[in-house]
């Protein structure tokens, strides 16, 4: 017998991560279809399809309790909305270490170092001691939900972003591609953001 | 149940690395070694109870995850009941206060019966996992089902909000009558079930109040006082502070409830940083709901349930309702058609307390300013009003109808006075003057009233005749009706008195004056604020008149009371400290006042520290002692106790100390430690002649911060109405919170050489009387602004450390961030009330190629509409100019100047476009002029990130395109003139070495000598700027330098193997670029 996709989805919002395996098993294929060819020729050296549906499957394992169908459709449409933000994710980084190259990253102005920044400027007591409390207090929030993060995403902001590792070798002593680990490192930066943003609002 | 996968009938089998896929991830994120406990959203994970495993349940699903516990929709097996089942979060790992605080809950609950009230049916413990078992309610939390019959098209009924309202008080009351205080009122709490009842939850913060006990335990043991327990929008100002909380805290957040079912809004902002929301909830009146206009039931709200969500948000907690049962009593009361217990504060208290809080600014003369930009706005909804109430007064209740008119003309006004609205719509102060005149005659004492504070309007317009006249009338009515010791007939007759001042006419003031501090000091104690506040009027209009000796003695006397009275440290007690230097000054007294305030400085140092405001205030006494007429031989002392002179400055100093260094230009340098951060702090000030009021000082922080930020012009002409005078210590945040123009901030082992570059720069501002007036106005706005909304006081902070950063680079992430976060009208909100309204700033977040960039810009400049009376979209810039002449008598025009970011950074754009920050006479100047542009176009080289960057342009008054032209490109002519001389690229590679010591731990003594040489280096002005601008690029090469530590060195070798063709190469480069875009977007010439 046959489970229907609606049992298996309250099964897998429950908690129940064999229902959710499941409905992906059901639902990937579809997805991974939607996304074919979407890989420029230049990146799929460093990017595959794999990559992104195993970050995709890894999404739908952390986030399948936040799933609403009735904002977003049926599972099949949000593991595609998944998907497609990993991809865009992903290649934007891409590119951008493409045309920053090394010098982007001494100016301090690339996209990925933005942590960089943040980290240092949030460590470091500037101009009162207001502005002193705020940034210490805002270097231990940050430092907290970077531990609310499961840790691939904590290693690679750890690793990219704080130390300041090249793309490539945080890619390797993670076992990813380059697209996988830019892809991870997206993923980190939203959650971060929803953490440090649900703590800015008190809610 | 079969879960087995099976082929899709779509897309057939998932292949096996398909599964492989899903195992991995799978295993990523649920069998990580370093997995952690508790995420949201989670399954399965180590620190979630075991579905199914709590004994005599079955888990359904997750309901809702909060800090404490997390609650499941469950079925109980024995009975096939559902409940939900709340499951103390942390489980087997939580720490004891987290299972007493949770047991304290079920015990709370537990004696707690209200049909309104969540029930409780068990608790227990299983496998370490803390739970209990409660009503499962099906329903929505307040908000979500409020906002769900909108959008259903159910219409608000007020009456049915009202009565909903009245059971959830009646709840609270409940819990309040077993002394249990919830403490955690929100609408996220209170849960509406299918029939539309209302039920409260969550009493996981809840507390006993005192000398009750619900368990028997001490009831006070779960918060430490200083504490904040709840959540901070819905908190009440003694809660917010972390104080002794009790019932009527709760009434508070009941009252923030209701003002959100009436409006669908906080009552007032409650975004920001928790430092901004509780000074919200601390200062901010709420806006009245009457007055929202988007809300549910705009334009239908009565004057009893406004009064009744007031009451309920007032401040002092006395003046709410003591309980939850009276306010539900007084709610059904106007359910039922009875007058309700509540009234509104009376206008004298109102205006008390108005005067109170903006004493400062209804005393400044320059405040006259920003009152005829706020007033006229509120003028004409006060017109509005009042003749609605006329068209009232013939129906029956036209009394009652009339008085509640007059209240609301008197907030309005009140609120328009005080307030920063800008936009103004002058013509609408007339018909109010006759509406006082003609509307109010049956009301004299609100007539009065009314009169008093048109007076202080047309005062600060200007028209002090009518303000005169018409304060004479509030006066006389007063003293009819009031008696000549009342304290509004004192207030009036205080505000004549200055009206008198400001109008030169000495002998009234000084009559009038006299009388109230006689007749005040008859009835009131000299503690009396009022008294104090009356008395140091007196002081000054003695001193105005040539009264030196009374004059002092009234001050030196006052100065104790207000010492008691206030604190030595208060703002208030800190200016009549200045009226009792200034008469001995005045008197050719300098060594009597060089001995107070260094028995002041002494007193405070010792008292209070080295850091704190009130000794830094004693400091710059001394300083201001030095710098009167006259007394450059006895200066030398205090000037060598309190600021060394340059040659000092080089040795080495206790970084402890605090000092000042009052520059050519009248800039004063003070120079303090940052308590517990070993570091110093370096900041600018400015004191202005006209800013003699405590807010001043204030203000005055926010006109140096312009002036510095943005560059001043012509040259420095010491006029007497411009005494320099440092005049501030920033010791704690609580006593100044505002002060934001602080300007560097190094470790104590680089004090003396960052000083001395500080002072360099700042030497370099020329600054002029009129430039000050210029941009007083706006200073002033802004403070007034800020002080009343939040959100854009951090926007401000954000343009201002966004000035700023250029040579600091330490604000940026934050800034941006804070930027990220404010929506564009938020940002034309701020600069229609702080910018003249021909202004208008534009903030992009986002990514955008150049030209991409340059189109948005000009249609948001298209698309954004001018606080005057007529729309202006598209804006057509001729158009634009010749309103503003018309209106303005000034050019006002917009320029955007883009900057890419050097060729070999980045082919992604790195742009900002930044308006005309060029004084009007700048032209003349454009070595100048190249050097601020240069600085804020370096500055966004590296300010540009993966978080949303900004493109900022602002349009300023005074700056003429043809002008602007003229000047940028004789800027760029300048600079491209000539190679880099080989002594600029020494004082860059200086710059470099200074800025990079903290990480690269470059030889002190190296930079030292480099610093050393600036001065000498710079001749010319054209030099001058030319080294400026290489400077600000070096500083931010530093600043990158200093942030990416590991690649330091490489980056400072690079910088010094730079030759002068190279680092011409770079400037071109950046240079073409922004002239190119210059061009591309400059306004047509028709």
């Amino acid at each position: 017998m046959t489970t229907s996709d609606d049992a298996l989805l309250r099964q897998a919002v429950a908690g129940d991560a064999d229902a959710l395996a499941t409905l992906l098993e059901r639902n990937g294929p579809g997805t991974r279809r939607q996304l074919q060819g979407s890989i420029p020729r230049r990146w799929q050296a460093v990017l595959s399809l794999d990559d992104v549906m195993q970050q995709t499957y890894a999404d739908a394992f952390l986030d399948v309790r936040r799933f609403e169908p009735e904002r977003e459709g049926t599972f099949g449409a949000w593991l595609s909305t998944l998907a497609r933000r990993n991809l865009v994710d992903a290649l934007r980084m891409l590119e951008a270490q493409k045309r920053g190259g090394k010098v982007r990253r001494v100016a301090g102005n690339a996209g990925e170092d933005s942590a960089v920044v943040l980290l240092a400027l949030l460590s470091h007591s500037t101009s009162s001691p207001a502005r002193a409390a705020a940034r210490r207090e805002a270097g231990q929030v940050l430092e907290q939900a970077l531990q609310q993060l499961p840790e691939a995403q904590e290693s690679v902001v750890r690793h990219y972003d704080l130390e300041g590792r090249r793309a490539e070798d945080v890619a390797a002593v993670m076992g990813r591609s380059t697209g996988a680990m830019f892809m991870l490192r997206a993923r980190a930066h939203r959650r971060l953001r929803e953490i440090l943003g649900s703590t800015s609002r008190f809610f | 149940m079969n879960t087995e996968s099976v082929p899709d009938p779509d897309t057939g089998a998932p292949s096996r690395r398909e599964r492989d896929l899903i195992e991995a991830a799978r295993k990523e994120v649920l069998a990580s070694p370093g997995a952690r406990t508790a995420r949201p959203g989670q399954p399965g994970q180590p620190g979630q109870p075991p579905i199914g495993d709590l004994p005599g349940y079955e888990i359904t699903r997750e309901i809702h995850r909060g800090g404490q516990g997390v609650v499941y929709e469950a079925t109980e097996t024995s009975t096939r009941r559902k409940v939900a089942l709340k499951v103390l979060r942390e489980g087997p790992f939580a720490g004891p206060s987290d299972r007493a605080r949770f047991e304290r809950e079920v015990q709370i609950l537990g004696r707690l019966s209200h049909p309104h009230i969540v029930a409780i049916h068990d608790s227990g413990e299983a496998a370490g996992h803390f739970y209990y078992a409660m009503d499962y309610i099906r329903g929505r939390p307040l908000d979500a089902w409020l906002a769900g019959r909108l959008q259903s098209g159910v219409a608000p009924d007020l009456g049915e909000t009202a009565r909903l309202f009245a059971k959830i008080c009646e709840a609270v009351d409940a819990a309040h009558l077993r002394g249990v205080i919830h403490r955690d009122l929100k609408p996220g709490n209170l849960l509406i079930d299918e029939d539309g009842e209302p039920h409260v939850v969550d009493f996981g913060m809840a507390k006993v109040a005192p000398g009750e006990r619900a368990d028997g335990a001490d009831s006070g043991g779960m918060t430490i006082t200083g504490q904040f327990v709840g959540s901070l929008p819905w908190a009440s100002p003694e809660q917010a502070r972390g104080l002794e909380i009790d019932l009527r805290t709760d009434v508070y957040s009941l009252g923030v409830v209701l003002y959100q079912m009436l409006t669908a809004r906080f009552p007032y902002e409650v975004i920001g940083s928790p430092r901004d929301v509780i000074e919200s909830i601390q200062r901010a009146e709420p806006m009245r709901p009457s007055t929202v206009r988007d809300g549910p039931f705009a334009g239908r709200l009565d004057d009893e349930l406004e009064t009744i969500v007031l009451k309920c948000l007032k401040k002092e907690r006395e003046r709410r309702y003591q309980s939850a049962g009276d306010l539900a009593r007084d709610v059904r009361r106007h359910l039922a058609g009875e007058p309700i217990e509540a009234r509104r504060d009376s206008v004298g208290y109102v205006l008390r307390k108005l005067i109170g809080r903006h004493r400062v600014l209804a005393a400044s003369a320059a405040a006259i300013v920003v009152l005829l930009c706020g007033f006229a706005v509120a003028m004409s909804v006060l017109y509005g009003k009042a003749s609605r109430a006329e068209n009232a007064a013939v129906e029956q209740r036209t009394r009652a109808a009339r008085e509640a008119s007059a209240r609301r003309a008197a907030f309005h006004v009140l609120e328009a006075i005080v307030g920063p609205d800008f936009g103004m719509a002058l013509p609408a102060l007339d018909p109010l003057v006759r509406e006082v005149d003609l509307g109010f005659a049956d009301q004299p004492g609100i007539q009065a009233n009314l009169r008093y504070w048109l007076a202080v309007a047309l005062g600060r317009v200007g028209r002090l005749d009518e303000a005169i006249t018409q304060g004479q009338q509030a006066l006389d009515a007063q003293l009819r009706l009031l008696g000549p010791d009342h304290r509004d007939t004192l207030q009036s007759m205080d505000g004549l008195a200055f009206a008198h001042q400001i109008n030169r006419s000495w002998d009234q003031a000084e009559r009038l004056s006299r009388e109230v501090v006689e007749t005040a000091r008859r009835t009131r104690p000299d503690s009396d604020p009022d008294v104090i506040a009356w008395r140091n009027r007196l002081a000054v209009i003695l001193r105005g008149v040539g009264k030196l000796h009374e004059s002092f003695t009234i001050a030196s006397d006052l100065l104790q009371s207000a010492e008691r009275a206030f604190g030595a440290e208060d703002q208030r007690t800190l200016s009549i400290r200045y009226n009792v230097i200034e008469p001995l000054l005045q008197d050719g007294r300098h060594a009597e006042a060089e001995r107070i305030a260094s028995a002041w400085q002494r007193q405070n140092a010792t008292a209070l520290g080295a850091d704190h405001a009130a000794t830094a205030n004693a400091l710059s006494h001394l300083e201001r002692i030095r710098l009167a007429p006259g007394v450059q031989a006895t200066a030398a002392a205090p000037r060598e106790a309190s600021a060394p002179s340059r040659s000092q400055q080089a040795q080495p100093q206790d970084p402890a100390s605090q000092r000042i260094v009052v520059l050519e230009n009248g800039i004063t340098l003070l120079m303090h430690p940052v308590a517990g951060t070993g570091q110093v702090c370096l900041e600018a000030c400015y004191r202005v002649g006209f800013m003699d009021e405590p807010k001043g000082m204030t203000q005055a922080a926010h006109l140096i911060e312009h002036l510095v930020c943005h560059g001043a012009t012509a040259s420095f002409e010491p006029g007497a109405a411009m005494a320099a005078l440092a005049q501030k210590g920033m010791a704690n945040a609580e006593t100044l919170p505002d002060w934001t123009h602080y300007d560097a901030c190094v470790p104590p082992s680089d004090l003396e050489l960052a000083l001395q570059i500080e002072a360099e720069r700042l030497t370099s501002l020329r600054i002029t009387q009129p430039l000050i007036d210029q941009e007083a106005p706006r200073c002033y706005a802004e403070t007034a602004f800020v002080e009343r909304n939040p959100q854009a006081g951090m926007l401000k902070h954000a343009f201002m450390a966004l000035n700023q950063s250029w040579r600091h680079g330490q604000d940026e992430a934050l800034v941006r961030g804070g930027l990220a976060e404010l929506p564009i009208p938020a940002l034309e909100q701020f600069h229609r009330a702080c910018y003249r309204p021909d202004s208008l700033t534009l903030v992009l977040v986002g990514e955008f190629e150049p030209e991409a960039a340059i189109g948005l810009v000009r249609k948001h400049l298209g698309a954004i509409t001018l606080p005057a009376a007529e729309r202006l979209a598209p804006i057509d810039w001729s158009k634009v100019q010749k309103r503003a002449t018309v209106a303005w008598d000034s050019k006002a025009e917009a320029v955007c100047l883009a900057y890419p970011p050097p060729a070999d950074a980045t082919e992604r754009v790195v742009l900002s476009l930044w308006g005309a920050m060029l004084m009007p006479k700048l032209a003349a100047d454009p070595a100048i002029t190249a050097a601020a542009h240069m600085s804020f176009c370096s500055m966004h080289t590296w300010s540009v990130g993966d978080l949303p960057f900004f493109v900022y342009a602002t349009r300023k008054p005074g700056v003429a395109a043809e002008d602007l032209e003229r000047c940028l490109n004789t800027r760029l002519e300048s600079v491209l003139a000539e190679e880099p001389r080989e002594h600029e690229l020494e004082q860059l590679r200086g710059f470099v070495r200074m800025l990079s010591r903290t990480t690269a731990g470059l030889d002190r003594r190296q930079v030292e000598a480099q610093a050393e040489r600036l001065p000498k280096q710079r001749g010319q002005d054209r030099q001058k700027a030319s080294g400026m601008v290489m400077a600000q690029i070096a500083i931010n090469w530093g600043v990158a330098h200093k942030l990416l530590g590991p690649q330091a060195d490489e980056h400072v070798r690079k910088i010094e193997s730079l030759t002068a063709a190279q680092l011409a190469e770079i400037l071109r480069r950046n240079l073409d670029a922004q002239r190119r875009i210059a061009t591309a977007i400059a306004p047509k010439q028709k």
